[in-house]
């Protein structure tokens, strides 16, 4: 089994326009999906068989906005991306069997007798060139909106680990002062009996947080 | 402290916020309702050759190199202010 590395063929930037400051950088690219294997191959690589991603590495290069920023900063960027719409421009399969597409960023919309759901299935031996859209969202919620302007940095997976010094052997953490947690405790200070805007921060950034609960409630 | 406040985000806030790794985007085949990629239960009506039963026709069906190929345009937006 083997897969080739995406090609980004094209590249349209919209600047954030003045009157919606809270939207960032739009992007497109198409990329280029190969997979290839025998059914007894794809058997055996297991789980993550007829899998198809980009090189590693070459994640910035690819989706990031091709200006002068460093690959971490880059990197950053990707980790907090909305997806506005993905298109299945073209496809062609050679499998004599029927496949299920799966794509992370996009939620299964296609589901089968059995259940599985996949972003979109192929038929066997199969060519389209009929262009369809896999997935559109809707960008423009409020809240949506709101928390990509105040916390660019955070999503549900890094929440724990993003703007957090781990000190060990501590039940505590030092906090970073823009991380949403602290916006959290800073509007419900009568409920945790202080205000967190009255405590000593470490090199005026970093706030000193028990990592769990233990008293106030 | 911090754990309960990720825990209070996640579950009001950004439960309703939709946002994407794409440093981990891939695409992934599978084929459909099938116990594995060698299952043969079903390769007479796939093959489209009814009564298909010989061993070389079967080691045929599962080592011969397949593909597949496709062109995803993917629109997204980065927050790089």
């Amino acid at each position: 089994m083997s897969s080739t590395a995406a090609i980004p063929l094209n590249d349209v930037t919209t600047a954030p326009s003045s009157s919606d400051t809270t939207r960032g950088t739009i992007l497109t690219r198409t990329l280029h999906v190969n997979i290839t294997g025998s059914l007894a191959n794809l058997n055996m690589a297991g789980p993550s068989g007829g899998t198809w991603r980009l090189v590693d590495g070459k994640q910035a290069g690819v989706f990031g906005t091709g200006s002068d920023l460093d690959s971490q900063t880059v990197t950053n960027q990707l980790r907090t991306a909305l997806i506005h719409e993905v298109k299945l421009l073209q496809d062609h399969s050679t499998f004599p069997v029927a496949l299920g597409v799966t794509i992370n960023c996009v939620p299964p919309t296609e589901i089968t007798d059995l259940g599985e759901k996949f972003a979109y299935t192929v038929l066997p031996q199969s060519k389209n060139n009929v262009g369809q859209t896999i997935y559109q969202c809707d960008a423009n919620t409020e809240d949506g909106l709101q928390w990509r302007k105040d916390y660019p940095k955070w999503t549900s997976a890094n929440l724990e680990t993003e703007g957090i010094l781990n000190v060990e052997n501590n039940p505590w953490v030092f906090v970073h002062q823009d991380h949403p947690a602290i916006a959290l405790l800073r509007h419900n200070a009568a409920l945790i009996g202080c205000r967190i805007d009255d405590q000593p921060k470490i090199d005026m950034e970093w706030f000193k947080v028990s990592y769990i609960f233990y008293s106030y409630f | 402290m911090l754990n309960a406040c990720c825990q209070t985000i996640r579950a009001k806030v950004l439960s309703k916020v939709a946002s994407n790794d794409l440093n981990l985007f891939q695409v992934q085949i599978k084929r459909l309702n099938a116990d594995g990629w060698d299952d043969i239960h079903d390769l007479n009506i796939n093959l489209q050759k009814p009564g298909i039963s010989s061993k070389v026709e079967v080691e045929q069906f599962l080592t011969s190199p397949y593909t597949y190929m496709a062109r995803l345009q993917v629109k997204y937006e980065l927050q790089t202010a």
